[in-house]
Parts: C-alpha cells; sequence; structure tokens
C-alpha cells in the first residue's frame, strides 16, 4: 500500500497511539540485551510474536511510533538478540541495556560512515544499515544464545512500524 | 619616490618602468611551475567577492587600442568540464582549468593588452569583466564569457571607464561596479572616481547608481549577508597615491553608501577582504608594507568589520606584512592568506597563514611553493584551495590540509605567465544543476560528496553560501550549521499552539545531530525552493539535545565532527523522519515530544522544486589516475527525462525501490536489500564472511574495512526491491583500505577513492565510489518520469 505523506504522518500517530497503550501494559519492553523480561506474562513484555522451546520473540513499537522491535528471549527469560525497523533509531541505551557501553566502544572503532555499522566481536555482533527512514538494525550476545539456535538465520528485522 | 611599488605601478607607465626596476616585484621572470602527478583544482563560489589589486609590472604593452572581442585558437569542451575554472592573466590571455584531468586548456582571449579589469561569475553562469586598461587607455568595455561559447563577446559599455575598480555579485544577481581610475596618465595627477554603477544580467547593461562618499580606486569590495556591499580603503588618486583607511557600505534597496563609523587600524591598498561565516569581514594587508615604511608597526595589522555596529574592530596581527596576497575562507571558516609583496629585495613572498576566527589569531601555515604576488585564490568545491599565477609565474597549485599535514601540492602549468591573475568558479549555465566536488570535502573526509548551497531568509535577499555541503542520497532533507549563517536570520518554524521552535534530532545509523526547524528560501541551482530546513545548533543559542538524540550514535553537532557544513538529502522519501520536540526558548530550554503536521517537517529539497521535481541525477566523473585521486568533480542534476540536460539513455535499467530507495540485491544465491548512497564513503558490502573478504589488522589505517591482498573484482544480481523488474549483473572492485588509506608520513593524502570497502552486514550499500564514472537517477517516491512512477533508481 502506498500513502501519501498526510496518510504517512496519521499511520504514524496512530502508531504512537497504540504504542502508548502498548507502554502502559509493558513495561517490560524496557528490558536491554541481557537482561530478562517476564515471559510468563507475553503481553507485559510487548506482543509475543514468535515461541520455540529454546526462545520466544517479542515485538513492540518505540514511543516515537516510528521503529519496531523485536527482543528474542532465552526460556530463561534472558534477552539475547535484537532485531528493529523503522523511520529512525530506537532508544539505544535501552535496547543495548547493559552492553551499552560495550557497544559504544566498539561502535568508535568502526568506520564512521552514516548508513551503515557492522561490528563483528566475540562479545557483541551487531549490524545496522539503511537510509533514514528506513533503518534496520539487529544485535545479539553470542555467549547467551541458547544452545541449538542459529542466531544469524533466526533473528532477522521486523516489518517496517511505519509501512 | 612611490613606495607601493608592485601595486602601484599599474598606475602611470612611466613609473612603471623604476617601480620594476627598484622593486623587482613583478618582473615577469621565470614560470617555475612543477607540474605534478596529484593535482586537481575546482571550486565553489567563494562569498567573499574581493576586488582583486593587479598589480601590472610586465612590460608587455601592446596596444591594440581596437576591442575586438577574439576568439582563442582553439575554444574547447574542456571549459564545460565539471569543475572547471576560468582564469584571466595580465594582457588578456584567459585559459580554463579542469581540475579532474589536471588539463589546462587556453580559451578565447580579452583584446590584446588589457589589465587590470574586474571579473566575476554571474549568477546565471557566464563570466563578466569589465573595464581595465589598454595602451594607457582605461576602459568602458564589458566582456561576457560563457563556458558553452567560449569566447569573450563584448556588450554595452559601463556608463564610465574604469581600472583598478571593484565588481561584486550581489545576491539579486546585479553587480555593483564601483571606484576605479578613468585616466591613466598621472600628469597632472587624477583623482580616483567615486562612481558606481549596476550591471543588470537580465539585459547585460550597466546604469550608473549613488556615487561613494569617498573616490577610491584598488579597494576591495564584499558582498555582506544582507546584500549590501562594504568597500574599503584603496587610493585617492594615480600619481603618489595616498591610501584610505575609511569604509562605506552600499546599500541596493536604499540605493545609498553609509560611511563606516571609524576608521581601519591602517590605510590600505593591495589588501585583501573575506567575508567570514559569523558575517563579519576580515581585512588584511597594506601596500604601505612595503620596506616598513608609512606604516611602521602597523603594517601587519588587520581589522574585522562588524556589520551589527557598522564598524571596524583591530584583530590578530599579520606575522608577515603584506600586500597584493590572496586570501580564501577555508570548508572550516579559517582564512588563508598566501603570498603577496615583498620580501627582501622586492621579492614575491612564499609564506602563507591561517587566520582562525574563534581565536582571532594567524598562523603560518606550509609555505608556497612557488613566490607568488598578484595571483589568485579559489575554493574548490572538495574543499581544497586553487592558487594561480601571479607576477612571474606561470604555476598553479593547491592547498591541501590534512589532520597531520597542511601543503601547497603543485599542479599543472597555465599556458603562459598569467600576472595579476584573475579566477572564477564555472557555475552550471543550467538552473536546475548544482557542482559537485568529492575528495575531503575540507574535513579530511574520503569520498566527501559536496556542493555549495545558497539558503536565504525567505523572500529576502539576504544570503549566505554554504560550502562543504554534503549530499546524501540516504536521507532527505537540507541540513545547515548554525555557525555558518553569520547575518542571515531564518524564522523558525513554531508548534501552533504554544508558539515555541520546533525541535529536531536526525538520526543515522552511527550518529546524531540536533538542532531546529526554520523555514528558508534555498536554491538548487538557480532554482528556488522554499520549505523547512535543519537548523543544527551548534553555538549554544537552543535548548540542548533530548537524551533519546545523543544514546543513538556518536552526537556529531560541529561541522567537524559531521564532516561538512551542512547536508542536501535528496533520498526518495518526503521527509527526514526525524524525532520532534518542542521546546521552549534559549540555551536551557526544555523539549517535549511533537507530532509535527507535514508543512512543519523537514521535507524533500527535490520534490520542492518549481520545475524538475521528480528526482535527481547524480554525475561524477571516473577518476583518472587508476583507483585514487586527490579529489573528482561531477554534477547534481534536478528532474529526470524534464530538461534537455536530464533525460534518460534508452539503454538504461531501472530498479523500482521502496520509498527509501532501497533495491534488492543477490549474492550468492542470497538476498539483500541495498541502496546506491552518496553519503557513505566506502562501498558496503555484507559481512567478512559471506563476501570473504578480509577485514584490515586492528590499528590499520583501514580498520574495520576490507583489506584483500589483491582488489577484489566482485558482481551482484540487482533488481528491483521486490520483484525481478530490472535484473541486471552489477560489477564492482574492493580494494586494500589499508593501503587506500594509508599516507607516508608528510605526503599528501587523495580523497577520492575508488574501491574503498567495508562490512555491512545483510545489506549493501554502494556508496560514494559506486557514482564515479557512472551517472544514477534517482527518482522520488509518488513521482511520475518519462521512464514510469517513481520511487526508482536507475543506471
Amino acid at each position: 500500500m502506498k500513502l501519501d505523506p498526510t496518510r504517512r504522518l496519521a499511520a504514524r500517530l496512530a502508531f504512537g497511539f497504540v504504542l502508548a497503550a502498548l507502554l502502559a501494559l509493558a513495561p517490560g519492553v524496557n528490558a536491554g540485551l541481557g537482561d530478562r523480561i517476564n515471559t510468563q506474562q507475553p503481553n507485559a513484555a510487548g506482543l509475543l510474536k514468535e515461541s520455540q522451546p529454546s526462545y520466544q520473540v517479542f515485538e513492540s513499537v518505540d514511543s516515537s511510533g516510528r521503529v519496531t522491535l523485536d527482543q528474542y528471549a532465552s526460556s530463561s527469560g534472558t534477552v539475547f538478540a535484537v532485531a528493529w525497523r523503522g523511520a529512525g533509531m530506537p532508544d539505544l541505551q535501552a535496547v543495548f541495556g547493559t552492553y551499552f557501553a560495550q557497544f559504544n566502544t566498539l561502535r568508535e572503532h568502526s568506520p564512521a560512515a552514516r548508513h551503515v555499522l557492522s561490528i563483528d566481536d566475540p562479545g557483541l555482533m551487531v549490524d545496522i544499515h539503511g537510509p533514514n527512514s528506513d533503518i534496520i538494525g539487529r544485535a545479539w550476545v553470542p555467549a547467551l544464545v541458547p544452545a541449538g539456535v542459529d542466531v544469524d538465520t533466526v533473528v532477522q528485522p521486523p516489518p517496517a512500524a511505519n509501512r | 619616490m612611490n613606495k607601493s611599488l608592485c601595486w602601484a605601478g599599474a598606475l602611470s607607465a612611466t613609473m612603471l618602468a623604476v617601480a620594476l626596476a627598484m622593486a623587482g616585484c613583478s618582473s615577469g621572470g621565470s614560470g617555475s611551475g612543477t607540474p605534478s602527478a596529484t593535482a586537481t583544482l575546482q571550486p565553489t563560489a567563494a562569498p567573499t567577492s574581493t576586488a582583486t589589486i593587479t598589480s601590472s609590472a610586465t612590460a608587455t604593452q601592446s596596444p591594440t587600442p581596437g576591442p575586438s572581442p577574439t576568439s582563442g585558437p582553439s575554444p574547447t569542451p574542456l571549459a564545460a568540464a565539471h569543475g572547471s575554472i576560468l582564469v584571466v592573466g595580465q594582457g588578456g590571455m584567459a585559459a580554463v582549468i579542469n581540475p579532474g584531468s589536471q588539463v589546462v586548456a587556453a580559451t578565447g582571449s580579452l583584446p590584446a593588452g588589457i589589465q587590470n579589469g574586474a571579473m566575476v561569475g554571474l549568477q546565471d553562469g557566464r563570466v563578466l569583466y569589465t573595464g581595465g586598461d589598454q595602451g594607457g587607455t582605461a576602459l568602458a568595455h564589458a566582456w561576457i564569457w560563457t563556458p558553452n561559447a567560449p569566447s569573450w563577446v563584448q556588450i554595452a559599455d559601463m556608463t564610465t571607464a574604469r581600472t583598478l575598480h571593484s565588481a561584486t555579485v550581489l545576491n539579486d544577481g546585479r553587480v555593483l561596479i564601483a571606484g576605479g581610475f578613468s585616466v591613466i596618465a598621472s600628469t597632472p595627477p587624477t583623482a580616483a572616481l567615486n562612481s558606481a554603477e549596476l550591471f543588470d544580467p537580465a539585459t547585460d547593461t550597466f546604469s550608473a547608481v549613488a556615487p561613494m562618499n569617498t573616490a577610491r580606486a584598488g579597494h576591495t569590495a564584499t558582498l555582506l549577508a544582507d546584500n549590501s556591499v562594504l568597500v574599503t580603503g584603496g587610493a585617492t588618486q594615480n600619481s603618489t597615491p595616498t591610501y584610505l583607511a575609511s569604509g562605506e557600505v552600499y546599500d541596493p534597496a536604499s540605493n545609498s553608501w553609509t560611511a563606516v563609523n571609524n576608521q581601519m587600524s591602517v590605510a590600505r591598498g593591495g589588501h585583501s577582504a573575506s567575508l567570514l561565516d559569523n558575517g563579519e569581514v576580515l581585512i588584511a594587508g597594506t601596500v604601505l608594507a612595503y620596506n616598513g615604511q608609512g606604516c611602521g608597526s602597523t603594517c601587519a595589522a588587520t581589522d574585522l568589520y562588524d556589520p551589527t555596529t557598522n564598524s571596524f574592530v583591530a584583530t590578530g596581527n599579520l606575522n608577515t606584512a603584506r600586500y597584493d596576497q590572496a586570501a580564501s575562507i577555508l570548508a572550516n571558516g579559517q582564512v588563508l592568506v598566501t603570498g603577496g609583496c615583498c620580501g627582501n629585495n622586492g621579492t614575491p613572498l612564499s609564506s602563507a597563514e591561517l587566520y582562525n576566527p574563534s581565536q582571532g589569531s594567524w598562523s603560518t601555515t606550509a609555505s608556497l611553493q612557488v613566490p607568488r604576488t598578484g595571483h589568485a585564490a579559489v575554493y574548490l568545491t572538495d574543499g581544497r584551495i586553487l592558487i594561480a599565477g601571479g607576477a612571474s609565474s606561470a604555476s598553479t597549485e593547491f592547498y591541501q590540509q590534512q589532520t597531520t599535514l597542511e601543503s601547497f601540492l603543485s599542479a599543472s602549468s597555465l599556458p603562459a605567465i598569467y600576472a595579476n591573475t584573475l579566477a572564477v568558479r564555472l557555475k552550471p549555465l543550467a538552473s536546475n544543476q548544482l557542482s559537485l566536488g568529492v575528495g575531503s570535502n575540507g574535513y579530511n573526509f574520503a569520498n566527501g560528496m559536496a556542493a555549495t548551497l545558497r539558503v536565504c531568509a525567505p523572500n529576502t535577499t539576504n544570503c549566505r553560501r554554504i560550502r562543504a555541503t554534503l549530499v546524501d542520497s540516504g536521507s532527505t532533507g537540507v541540513i545547515v550549521f548554525a555557525s555558518k549563517l553569520g547575518g542571515v536570520s531564518l524564522p523558525p518554524v513554531t508548534d501552533t499552539t504554544t508558539g515555541n521552535t520546533l525541535g529536531d534530532c536526525e538520526q543515522y545509523v552511527t550518529s546524531s545531530v540536533w538542532g531546529w526547524v526554520a523555514s528558508a528560501d534555498v536554491y538548487l541551482g538557480s532554482q528556488k525552493i522554499t520549505l523547512p530546513i535543519h537548523v543544527l545548533d551548534d553555538t549554544g543559542s537552543f535548548a540542548p539535545p533530548p537524551t533519546a538524540c545523543t544514546t543513538s550514535g556518536t552526537f556529531t553537532n560541529t561541522p567537524a565532527s559531521f564532516g561538512g557544513n551542512g547536508l542536501v538529502g535528496i533520498n526518495p522519501y518526503p521527509d527526514d523522519s526525524g524525532l520532534y520536540y518542542t521546546c521552549t526558548a534559549g540555551s536551557s530550554g526544555t523539549c517535549s515530544a511533537y507530532s509535527p503536521s507535514t508543512s512543519q517537517m523537514v521535507s524533500n529539497p527535490v520534490a520542492a522544486l518549481p520545475l524538475d521535481n521528480n528526482g535527481s541525477v547524480v554525475q561524477v566523473d571516473a577518476l583518472v589516475q587508476g583507483n585514487s585521486q586527490v579529489a573528482v568533480y561531477g554534477m547534481l542534476t534536478f528532474g529526470i527525462g524534464t530538461a534537455s540536460n536530464n533525460q534518460p539513455p534508452s539503454n538504461l535499467t531501472l530498479m523500482q525501490t521502496n520509498a527509501s530507495g532501497s533495491i534488492g540485491v543477490a549474492f550468492n544465491g542470497s538476498s539483500y536489500p541495498g541502496l546506491f548512497d552518496t553519503g557513505t564513503s566506502f562501498t558496503g558490502f555484507l559481512t567478512s564472511k559471506l563476501s570473504s573478504l578480509p577485514l584490515c589488522q586492528s590499528g590499520s589505517p583501514g580498520q574495520g574495512l576490507y583489506c584483500p591482498a589483491n582488489t577484489a573484482t566482485l558482481s551482484t544480481t540487482n533488481s528491483s526491491f521486490k520483484s525481478s523488474i530490472g535484473t541486471n549483473s552489477y560489477g564492482f572492485q574492493i580494494g586494500n583500505a589499508s593501503n587506500l588509506l594509508s599516507v607516508p608520513q608528510g605526503q599528501p593524502q587523495n580523497f577520492a577513492l575508488q574501491t574503498l570497502g567495508g562490512p555491512t552486514g545483510n545489506f549493501v550499500d554502494f556508496g560514494a565510489p559506486n557514482f564515479f564514472g557512472r551517472p544514477i537517477y534517482i527518482a522520488l517516491d509518488n513521482s511520475t518520469t518519462v521512464l514510469g512512477p517513481g520511487p526508482y533508481c536507475a543506471y
């Protein structure tokens, strides 16, 4: 579906509204990489998008209504991977949680580029790319990935919030 | 005897011989250009329109009285090449320098023997040369040179014969002509002119305007942000001249001149004047510096003109007193002053200095390869400065700044010695084009693609030219740093409920910027658009950035960390996708989230064009020196199939994109999104594992990029975003980034790098090198074009 700019805006506002409602219900979406979320109350962590024997995926939209965020949680509830897509960036401090400082250090050692970032580190894998209106990102902590999960294949960007 | 030998020698033929004998400033000696492989030159219009003082000292007086326009022996298509510069020397010789190929070609000459005229590049792309003197007679004649028919065509005369006058292009396109001498012979002594006139490019005619308060010749004339013109100093008459310390300002709106409230630190002739980013004018040098006579300890004094108080204020002293120097502003706002007259025995200077406006002081930088006086300096679109000609040199060189090195590098030679050199950058003749430079952008960036944009307060002639404006096909909207808009006040876009200014955070993948939204007139070529733009707060005058803006990447709210003074985003998407806020006023203001209406958002500049608004064509020349050269040049053309200069060829491959410009890319059986991205320095190609390309060693110059031992030739299958339409095989190369980026100590660096590559994850970013030698058509979302509806990408 094509949206003219006005309808795009309407869509954005609508998403913002839906999200505000979601956030009110779901304090768990603030869990970052390495944090635990309450997998027993799916709606508390965002909408349960997918459930597998060794992990679950919870989907939410950020406070600006622009970015869809998927959090991959192991059976113990630990967020081992994230993936997002949208017009703009999510709050990376919240998304990376306790790994935010490590992410920043690795980012500073990466080539400065406006539209691409690829971090291939044994402790933290990140790739973020795309034009400003359609940024796709994903990250995972290899040490936290449940056994048997092919994380590179499994962690895929969600549909854009706004398209 | 007169002290101002180099400069005042022009005033009188009889004085000339004596001047040469005594001063030896410009004896037409050896043109010792050292052509080298690392030469490229291209300018953007320097906003400082200094009246170049021409010191005619060579004795090439060939009085051919008739001002019949003469065509050069070989008018050349080079004149229309990207980034070319027109150079005119004493005697009327003219040449075009092509910075990309480093070819210099003679073009049509002015009438033989002409000198001391004034030359400016008009807004429409033509070049105007006015007056001067020939065979001892001042001229009222004027000529127009056009890049696509490179000969000088005489037009209607000025109202008055003038030589050593000034010519200044106003923001409305007219040209202010002021002062000069109408009589060369100094017996009896004759006063300078106080008269002024305006050239109208619509009719190619001149008409008298109000005269200056004070007659002057050899003065400077500088366009200020508010479209008025500051003139300073100059000589009062043509024999044993006395020089002026006064200034005055012409206001075209009221057709009146207003004296500056006070005097400069020293009387000045042979000086330079440069418009600074903050709207002030830096004035340096004086002819009285010759042998230190006449000015003593004040010879090296420099002054700032402050338009807000209409007064001069002394600033730091030059390290070396000089005159007939060439001055140019750099991308970072510093002013480079080179050479001039005179060292011991009256020889030209090779020293150069930089003025730092934030410190108010001068520092010595690298020295010219060739001592020069009466030469020209032009800002190039890739951020370097071209230095050309001068009293005794046929050579050219350019000034380049790197992190650890400031240097002048020899470039192609002119066809002959061009004393008293005049130079202008050739702008596109078409209304829908901007010149592009790809290089360091003055900020030490590899493959920085940039243009110069003119930004004005809406419906006014209050404008600034923003050099080093990045061109980015991966984002949408016009961005300008507040510090570059000195003297222009843009009305903020406000929250309709509270009247507060809208804040905007633009997020890139690895960085973010913060500022407010303002309404502006922006010129894309000569077409005006009025739209909300993003003004970045590097002056601390707006609310601090919200946390969400500083944690999503490196906060790059200075031109140096951003890599440019602004950005023009030509992505297909309709708006900047920014995070919007409504903010209370002042530097301690607070912001809360805001949902802007479409008309409040920083919007697509291409879509805002009156014509040519369905997309753009990015065309950059191929490198001519293998995989690496200093810089390369090109053209950004607006519209697809809307004008004669943007007709797509029949063999174009068209790939439909999503609204953000992404295509589909297949490699080794897997599919990924991809983007043709002018805003990224390298070809971003998947991961090391997927591409089989090794990463550079940690700590090497290419850290984080790819470093194959041998340059890899690669091929992807590109197609539409979600279909097989336009499926094509696309070839490119990735080389060793550490080799490309490593610079031997003290050596100059190349900034246009064809084979720079690095990892991007599950994405292919066809960055700036992919545009070299390959025109790429980018159609906007929801657009209509001759090739069908946008959005698409085609090559």
